[in-house]
C-alpha cells in the first residue's frame, strides 16, 4: 500500500516537471512565431483573402442551389388543382419554416397557400416587374423592413400560377439587444472583417457591374503601409450573373495577428503552469509526513504553490478571450481589492478557494501534528 | 465637472472617474458595441469595468460639453460629451460615441473643523450611443 501511494506521488512529480517542460517550449515557441508570422504577410494575407471570397461565393451559390433543389420537388406536372392540396406538399419538403417559406400564388402574385416565412408577392413587387421576373427567371433579393429574402418564382402554368421560394438572407436590425440580434445565411468568415451589401432586385447594380469588369470581379484595395490590413471588394452573383450583394473581406493588420497569436500562446503557457503548479501542490500535500504532522516543509511548499497558483491565474482576466465570459466579468460581480484579486466571480472564487486551502493546510498540520510536538515546548 | 471627466477618459484612468461616481446606490451603466453593456453597476463595479475598458481601448478624443443641460423638474444635469477610441490589441480605432452622464448635486456632511459644506457633483448613470 505505502509502495503504491509512493509510486502515484511520484507520477505526480514526473506529470508536473513535464508540464513544466511544456510550458517552456511554448515560451520558446512565442518567442519565434511572430518571425515566422512576419514572414511575407502581405502575400499570404491577401492569399488568404482570395481563399475566403471563394469560400463566401461557394457558400451562396449553394444557397442558390439549395432554391433551385426545391423547386424541382414541385414539378409543375404533377400539381394538384386545389390550393389546400398544396399545403401537404409545402409541410413535407423539409424546410425550416423559421428561416424558409413556400408559397402558391395566383397570377397576380396574392397569396393562396403558404407554409413557413413568405411575403406576399402581389404587395413587394409592382405587376410590371413580377412579370418580368416570371420571364427572365433565376433567383433574387427583396429588402422588406429588416429582412432580406433569396426568393424564387416557379411559375406553373395553369392560369399564371406560381410558386414563390423564400430563404431569409439575413435579418439587420437597426436596434440590437440581446434579444434582437443581426442574422446572415452566410457565415461570417472566423478572423476577418466581414461586411455585407444586400441589393434589392429593383436597385440599380450596373455601376458594380461596370466597376468589376474593369478588376476581374474583385477589387484588392492598396494597403498604405506594409503589413496593414488589406481589403478584398467582391459581388455575390446569382445564377444568371447578377449582382446580389457586394461583400468587403479585410484581413487583420500583422500588428493585430500577432497580438493575438501572443495571447493564444499566453493562455496555454498560464494553463499549462497552473497545471504543473496543481500536481506539484498535490505531490507536496500529500506527503505522509505533513499528512501525519511531523514535516512542516511540504505543507509550506504547498501553501506557496497555492498562492503561485492563484496568481498565475490573475492575467487570465486580461486576455481577450478570457475577458469576454460572462463569469470573467467585473459587471457580473467584483469588488475592489489587491491586483484585482476580487475583479469578477471567477477571481472571487479562486481567492476564496485559496483562502480555504491555505487554512485546510494550517488544520491539518495542526490537528495531526503528534501530542509529544504540540506540547514539547511547554513541558 | 466636466474638467474631471475629461481627465478621467483622456487619461485613461478609471480611478478618477470613481471619484465622480455616486456612492448611494447603482449605476445603469449602458455602452453600445464593441463594449456591449446594460447593465445596474455598484460604484466599484463601475471602476473595475472602466478598468476593463481602458486596458483594452485607449481614448483618442473626448470632448465634453462645456455647458451642462438640467432637467426639468430635478435637480440633477446632464453632462454631453463625445467619444473615441482605439483597441489596443487590433489598432482598430472606434470612431465618436455620444456619451451622456447624469450627475446630480451633492451636500457632503459638515466637516469637523467646522467649515462649510462644500456643493459636489456625482454621476448617478452613464449612457452612451454610437454617432
Amino acid at each position: 500500500m505505502p509502495g503504491r501511494r509512493f509510486r502515484s506521488r511520484r507520477t505526480l512529480l514526473v506529470a508536473s516537471l513535464a508540464l513544466v517542460v511544456l510550458a517552456l517550449l511554448v515560451g520558446v515557441l512565442s518567442l519565434t512565431l511572430p518571425g515566422l508570422l512576419s514572414k511575407d504577410y502581405d502575400a499570404k494575407s491577401l492569399a488568404a483573402l482570395r481563399r475566403q471570397a471563394a469560400r463566401t461565393r461557394q457558400e451562396f451559390s449553394a444557397l442558390i442551389a439549395a432554391l433551385e433543389a426545391r423547386q424541382a420537388l414541385f414539378p409543375p406536372a404533377v400539381m394538384p388543382a386545389e390550393p389546400q392540396d398544396f399545403f401537404p406538399l409545402f409541410s413535407r419538403a423539409g424546410l425550416d419554416p423559421e428561416r424558409d417559406g413556400i408559397a402558391l400564388c395566383n397570377g397576380d402574385g396574392f397569396l393562396e397557400t403558404w407554409y413557413g416565412d413568405v411575403l406576399s408577392p402581389a404587395v413587394q413587387i409592382d405587376r410590371e416587374d413580377l412579370e418580368r421576373q416570371k420571364k427572365e427567371g433565376g433567383s433574387f433579393l427583396i429588402r422588406s423592413k429588416a429582412t432580406v429574402y433569396l426568393v424564387a418564382l416557379q411559375p406553373l402554368g395553369n392560369g399564371g400560377r406560381m410558386l414563390a421560394h423564400f430563404t431569409r438572407m439575413a435579418f439587420i436590425p437597426q436596434v440590437r439587444s440581446t434579444h434582437i440580434r443581426e442574422f446572415h445565411a452566410l457565415r461570417l468568415p472566423a478572423g476577418f472583417d466581414f461586411s455585407i451589401d444586400y441589393w434589392d432586385f429593383r436597385e440599380d447594380v450596373e455601376g458594380f457591374g461596370k466597376f468589376f469588369a474593369r478588376h476581374q470581379d474583385q477589387f484588392t484595395g492598396e494597403p498604405r503601409q506594409k503589413n496593414e490590413i488589406q481589403t478584398l471588394f467582391f459581388p455575390l452573383r446569382n445564377e444568371k450573373g447578377r449582382i446580389m450583394a457586394t461583400a468587403t473581406l479585410a484581413s487583420p493588420s500583422l500588428t493585430s495577428r500577432l497580438t493575438a497569436t501572443r495571447e493564444v500562446l499566453r493562455l496555454i503557457l498560464l494553463l499549462i503552469l497552473i497545471a504543473a503548479a496543481s500536481l506539484a501542490l498535490a505531490f507536496f500535500w500529500s506527503s505522509p509526513g505533513f499528512l501525519r504532522g511531523r514535516n512542516a516543509v511540504p505543507g509550506l511548499a504547498g501553501a506557496v504553490l497555492l498562492i503561485v497558483v492563484r496568481l498565475l491565474a490573475l492575467p487570465l482576466g486580461e486576455l481577450e478571450k478570457i475577458q469576454s465570459l460572462g463569469l470573467f466579468q467585473p459587471a457580473v460581480a467584483g469588488f475592489v481589492s489587491w491586483r484585482g484579486l476580487t475583479g469578477s466571480p471567477v477571481d472571487i472564487f479562486l481567492t476564496s478557494l485559496t483562502i480555504l486551502g491555505l487554512a485546510a493546510c494550517l488544520a491539518v498540520y495542526a490537528l495531526r501534528r503528534p501530542k509529544r510536538f504540540r506540547f514539547a515546548r511547554r513541558g | 465637472m466636466a474638467a474631471r471627466v475629461q481627465a478621467a477618459f483622456l487619461q485613461d484612468s478609471p480611478a478618477l472617474l470613481r471619484e465622480v461616481l455616486t456612492a448611494d446606490g447603482t449605476i445603469p451603466v449602458s455602452l453600445p458595441e464593441p463594449l456591449s453593456l446594460a447593465d445596474q453597476l455598484s460604484r466599484e463595479q463601475t471602476y473595475l469595468v472602466f478598468d476593463r475598458i481602458f486596458s483594452v481601448f485607449k481614448t483618442t478624443e473626448f470632448t465634453a460639453d462645456p455647458e451642462l443641460s438640467t432637467l426639468p423638474g430635478s435637480p440633477g444635469m446632464i453632462l454631453k460629451a463625445r467619444w473615441s477610441f482605439r483597441n489596443k490589441r487590433t489598432g482598430v480605432q472606434y470612431p465618436l460615441r455620444r456619451l451622456y452622464f447624469f450627475i446630480v448635486p451633492v451636500i457632503p456632511p459638515p466637516a469637523e473643523t467646522g467649515r462649510r459644506p462644500v456643493l459636489d457633483f456625482k454621476i448617478v448613470e452613464i449612457r452612451a450611443e454610437k454617432l
